[in-house]
């Protein structure tokens, strides 16, 4: 069986085209097989909400009256980049505020602006002949900015490590609370329906795919940061940290359900994106690829509890297991929480199936695809 | 059968009263303290009785009797669903299994009767979704 873009998108525009969801082809799959399933569906769409640290947005304030260069900007106690032109910045999810108590950071002034909520800017610049305004204090929000748009260096890493601590002290980490002597162990794929685990060689994803980003539509606009394609394998998809994507879309058109700041307890703040890439069912191979179940995705559970960028590694388990509630590692039982929704990321694929099965979304051919190699150096 | 939590404050003149053991021997009441400090403003005590309806009320009366405070404890957790994004960090968290996912419909259930008001899930909460009203 072979499928194009332009016919999947033929089929969409008369409403004919088959979508479902990656949790619901796995059945399909089963029942039918690979080659049946292949003919019958267009579309799987995917879905993953949680947290992405390396996430921000490029804001265009407009000018004052005089004008100033910006250099120093804080959007409700919160630090955005002074090193842009004039009026333009970058606020990033982790930049906690700088009010005492913490708590609120970047991924708060991003799902306020999305909520079209106010919010307090106070900027100053060294002032010069051509702007001559050396501080400005305002209120913006997302209806008085000339552009505001999510750009994201790293997101829906392609699987992660499950977290779990040796040590006999709680650890507070970005994986969440973990609790002394192995006593829980924390995850973060939305695995059978994670974008990158159902095209794990990116073999219809590349750079110019349209995607569900925040509630609204957005592109892939690059291989993520820490772009790695030498992970171990299992099923023929990666065990840990592998590929990731750099996203791109316009923050008017998202919705704040999507768009979440995020306060992680003792690491700092974040930004929970939802995000929904779909799967144009080319070929056979794509099929197979999509029905990948969690009992079939594995991930290498790591000792937090030790402080080095190579923590040991002490057994693989799957995503089956992972959702169950505890899992067997080492011989020991763990209670396992997820840190990312599952719910939402269901909700995110469903909605990503409603807009193609509605006309409301075709498929892009991507403009290149993304590096076949790439891997992760450290820093000496 | 009842199961109940109570907030209880002792002053000076109650202050070494063991409320346990006249709760067993008096009242055939199961304790359980769940919480308890003593400070310049006297004890305070987080209490859960496990008993006959009869027996607890009897309880109650006896321990206003010797000049206890006692108040139920009731909505002291509470979680705000428009925060709450149903991750399920707090599951793995909680000592007494008060969360649980639900695997219908992905929801994060919080069964408020199972909660001993430890506040571990607080913290963990990246939404700040969770709230203990204790006035401990």
């Amino acid at each position: 069986m072979k499928r194009t873009y332009s016919e999947i998108n033929e089929k969409i525009r008369k409403r004919k085209a088959v979508v479902l969801t990656a949790d619901e082809v796995i059945d399909l799959v089963k029942d039918k097989g690979v080659e049946n399933a292949a003919k019958e569906v267009d579309v799987v769409t995917t879905g993953t909400f949680g947290a992405m640290c390396s996430s921000g947005a490029f804001i265009n304030f407009g000018h004052s009256d005089p004008p100033i260069r910006m250099t120093n900007i804080s959007l409700n106690g919160v630090q955005a980049y002074g090193g842009l032109a004039a009026v333009d910045t970058y606020i990033g999810a982790t930049q906690v505020t700088d009010k005492k108590g913490g708590g609120y950071g970047g991924g708060h002034v991003i799902e306020d602006l999305v909520a079209g909520k106010k919010i307090h800017l106070v900027a100053s610049g060294p002032g010069s002949d051509c702007y001559t305004r050396k501080s400005i204090e305002t209120t913006i929000s997302l209806n008085t900015v000339n552009e505001a748009y999510m750009y994201n260096p790293r997101n829906v890493y392609q699987n992660y490590a499950v977290a779990t601590n040796s040590s006999d002290k709680t650890l507070q980490t970005y994986m969440g609370k973990l609790l002394p002597n192995f006593r829980n162990a924390t995850y973060s794929s939305a695995g059978q329906l994670s974008p990158l685990i159902n095209d794990p060689h990116l073999d219809t994803i590349g750079v110019g795919t349209r995607i569900f980003l925040g509630g609204g539509e957005g592109y892939i606009a690059w291989s993520g940061t820490q772009f790695n394609t030498k992970a171990d394998e299992v099923n023929g998809v990666p065990t840990g940290g592998s590929r990731t994507l750099a996203l791109i879309g316009d923050l008017r058109g998202m919705n704040r359900e999507y768009v979440r700041g995020l306060d992680i307890f003792g690491y700092g703040t974040s930004l929970a994106v939802g995000v929904g890439v779909p799967i144009p069912i080319l070929n056979n191979d794509v099929m197979k690829r999509c029905a990948i179940s969690d009992g079939e995705i594995f991930a290498k559970v790591f000792d937090y509890g030790t402080c080095s960028s190579s923590r040991p590694v002490l057994g693989t388990v799957n995503y089956a297991d992972l959702r169950s509630g505890k899992i067997e590692c080492g011989g020991r039982m763990m209670r396992t929480s997820p840190l990312s929704s599952y719910k939402y990321a269901k909700n995110v694929a469903q909605k990503l199936k409603d807009w193609i099965s509605n006309e409301k979304f075709e498929l892009t051919v991507p403009s290149i695809p993304l590096p076949k190699e790439g891997s992760v150096r450290g820093l000496r | 059968m009842s199961d109940k939590k109570f907030r209880l404050k002792f002053n000076d003149s109650n202050l070494h009263d063991s409320v346990s053991y006249i709760l067993v021997s008096k009242f055939n009441i199961k304790p359980n303290v769940l919480q308890a400090r003593i400070d310049g403003s006297g004890g305070r005590m987080i209490l859960a009785m496990s008993g006959a309806e009869n027996d607890i009320t009897n309880a109650i009366m006896y321990l206003r009797s010797v000049d206890i405070e006692i108040e139920p404890l009731d909505n002291y957790v509470k979680r705000d669903d428009n925060k709450c994004i149903d991750c399920g960090s707090c599951i793995s968290l909680c000592p007494t299994f008060a969360f649980e996912m639900d695997k219908e419909t992905w929801d994060v259930k919080l069964d408020t009767s199972k909660c001993v008001a430890c506040g571990f899930c607080i913290s963990a909460c990246p939404t700040h979704a969770i709230m203990l009203k204790l006035n401990l």
